[in-house]
């Protein structure tokens, strides 16, 4: 309990503080500045914040890794959606998203995504200001994260997958049209991003096709063979061109090599079957050495690094891409006891590959400038320490960088649970219950049940990120 | 050093309270916040669009020879049918359409010249000759499906975007199609469109 406050005043008979000099207390701010910089960002890095969910997925383990992906949104339930879309949610929701697709939750898939999406691209609209300022000095994991093109032109195709796999084809065209406006953007930043572009473009054509738009999904799929022939193509698009006349770059001579019966003009009952199968390479912490990261960096350097002189750390810490392993071995799909042919769509990991390759050298750029940052804050705190004493400042400058240092993580997030491969297989096929299956091989084996409505479709969507 | 860190505390402490504070209000009319519902939030459809998009359709329709010369003048109300109008567009409007079609239903039961059918019994009958979810209207099936329902009328229709981007610009220009159709012959007796864009900046 506190004592009554006197009634008179009296006399303050304590000693007087010692001054802390102005430079001192400025040595000692820097020094809180880490402190703060540690206490808002936490220590672990995406990868080490995913470990768990990555561990269960890659068991197989997929409700695990969906309840560890509650956590890191911050909510209780997979059907919740987080409060707040700031930080790492945005992402951890693409995560839950394709995990919920793995347990064939389509519409929880859908929900995932879809709510994330307009979220990315507010991200993507404006300017992040404290988040740039916050990463100079610290670590590109401070800002919000921001999808990179085969990330975000990627998410439209996955999430028409969940549309397609309910039989909601209106929905699926839904997401094949916000495909196309973001492929469209992105072309007007000259970035193609062919690994999603195949996978969406595909989608897109069997969409309209079903639609009944067959000009429209003949154009979709001229694009898809850009990327080479796609067999299971071969069939719809003879069919298409007897009653549309667009002819595109790739569809004259593709139709030139089309051989067999192609059987009646009118689109018949079909069955398709997408696998989604393994994930992405994704980003570790690694570290080099400073000599060889400034020739890895080469021309992106071009912030000021003058400050590396003075600067006590000789390594580097930024996020490299390294594989992501998979158990999976090749994919078989048998329908009703007979074995289809399963083509090979897409390869999103390569175009994650590429797509990192190309900005390699701005990332190590951006790595060193912090560093050199850091050094630059070190000799702050060491010059307001000399002003005390020569071995202080040291003493504090060899402190704060080391604290620096340790704390610099780089930023590993990505769309880890993105599938690194989809393989399609496309059949005509009679109305009523069909079953398919589809192995890959070290046990891993997925059987589902369909019905195709006479003059429908069934997608049947299997996803596997382990 | 004890001062200058203090306010520094108290801004990271403020920032973390304000942060978690979340507000639920009222709004609409006959509240202390009528204009809730005017503020566009994204580029989809809000209730202020749809309620514009319906209004604007039914004068038409109204004014039309259509309705003033067959409806107006029919020994007893027609019955007509409302067939989903078809999402062409760039946005999930799966609830938007609900709230678009009980409004057109609404408006025209209201008129007390029609006679609608119920879109319960409408979509027991789409199940039963298998329409799948999400199909194309077709003329043919439209009309075998109307005489069924013993329609003599259907109100049907189609919602279309362009939508782009630029820069931190994101635009999309909606146009609601509607158009109703004779069962028995397949001819459309009146069509009208309607336009509303939205946009989101960055």
């Amino acid at each position: 309990m506190r004592a009554a406050p006197p009634l008179t005043a009296v006399p303050d008979l304590r000693p007087p503080l010692p001054r802390i000099p102005h430079a001192a207390r400025r040595a000692a701010q820097l020094a809180l500045v880490a402190c703060v910089a540690l206490l808002a960002s936490g220590c672990a890095t995406y990868t080490d914040r995913l470990a768990t969910a990555s561990a269960a997925a890659s068991a197989g383990n997929y409700n695990a890794a969906v309840s560890d992906m509650n956590s890191v949104l911050g909510v209780s339930k997979s059907d919740e959606l987080p409060n707040s879309w700031t930080g790492d949610k945005p992402l951890a929701a693409l995560e839950r998203g394709s995990l919920q697709q793995a347990l064939s939750a389509y519409a929880d898939s859908s929900r995932d995504l879809s709510a994330t999406e307009p979220e990315l691209e507010l991200l993507d609209m404006k300017t992040d200001p404290v988040g740039t300022l916050g990463a100079y000095i610290y670590s590109d994991s401070v800002k919000t994260y921001r999808t990179p093109p085969t990330e975000r032109l990627a998410l439209n195709p996955i999430n028409l997958l969940n549309y397609l796999a309910q039989g909601d084809l209106n929905g699926a065209a839904v997401e094949a049209r916000r495909f196309q406006v973001m492929r469209e953007y992105l072309d007007t930043l000259n970035i193609t991003a062919t690994g999603p572009a195949t996978l969406g473009t595909y989608l897109a054509g069997f969409v309209f096709e079903r639609l009944g738009e067959g000009d429209r999904a003949l154009r979709y799929y001229d694009e898809t063979l850009a990327g080479g022939p796609v067999q299971s193509l071969d069939a719809p698009i003879a069919r298409l061109a007897r009653s549309n006349p667009y002819r595109g770059t790739h569809l004259p001579e593709r139709l030139t090599q089309i051989k067999g019966s192609i059987g009646k003009a009118t689109t018949p009952p079909e069955l398709l079957v997408v696998l989604s199968v393994g994930r992405v390479p994704h980003k570790i912490p690694q570290r080099i050495p400073l000599g060889v990261a400034v020739g890895l960096a080469g021309t992106a350097l071009s912030g000021n690094v003058d400050w590396l002189k003075y600067g006590a750390a000789k390594v580097v810490v930024y996020p490299a891409l390294v594989d992501t392993p998979s158990t999976l071995g090749p994919a078989t799909v048998t329908v009703d006891d007979h074995q289809v042919p399963v083509d090979q769509l897409t390869d999103l990991g390569a175009s994650i590959r590429q797509e990192y390759d190309e900005a390699k050298p701005k990332i190590i750029a951006a790595a060193i400038t912090r560093m050199a940052a850091r050094a630059g804050m070190a000799e702050g705190v060491r010059a307001g320490g000399n002003r005390q004493s020569s071995v202080l400042g040291d003493v504090l400058a060899i402190l704060f960088e080391s604290t620096m240092v340790a704390l610099d993580r780089p930023d590993t997030r990505s769309w880890t649970m993105l599938p690194d491969r989809v393989l399609v297989a496309r059949l005509p096929t009679a109305p009523g219950s069909h079953t398919v299956d589809v192995a890959f091989g070290n046990g891993v084996n997925r059987r589902v049940s369909v019905d195709v409505p006479d003059g429908g479709f069934a997608a049947v969507v299997v996803t596997e990120p382990r | 050093m004890t001062r200058s860190i203090a306010p520094l505390l108290g801004l990271i402490g403020l920032a973390g309270l304000s942060g978690c504070a979340a507000t639920a209000m009222r709004g609409g009319e006959g509240t202390d916040n009528p204009n809730l519902d005017r503020p566009a939030m994204s580029v989809t459809l809000d209730r202020d669009d749809i309620t514009y998009l319906v209004a604007d359709y039914l004068k038409s329709l109204e004014a039309s020879p259509f309705w003033q010369d067959t409806i107006k003048n029919a020994p007893q109300p027609p019955i007509v049918a409302i067939w989903p109008i078809q999402n062409a567009t760039t946005q999930h409007l799966d609830d938007q359409m609900l709230t678009l079609l009980s409004s057109i239903e609404t408006s025209l039961i209201n008129t007390n010249r029609v006679r609608v059918v119920a879109r319960s019994r409408q979509e027991e009958l789409a199940n039963e000759i298998g329409v799948q979810h999400g199909a194309a209207f077709d003329p043919s099936t439209a009309q075998r499906f109307g005489r069924q329902l013993g329609a003599q009328y259907f109100f049907t229709g189609k919602i279309t975007s362009v939508d782009e981007r630029l820069n931190n610009v994101r635009r999309v220009q909606y146009t609601l199609f509607l158009q109703v159709l004779d069962v028995e012959t397949g001819l459309i007796r009146f069509q009208n469109e309607v336009t509303r864009s939205k946009a989101v900046k960055g």
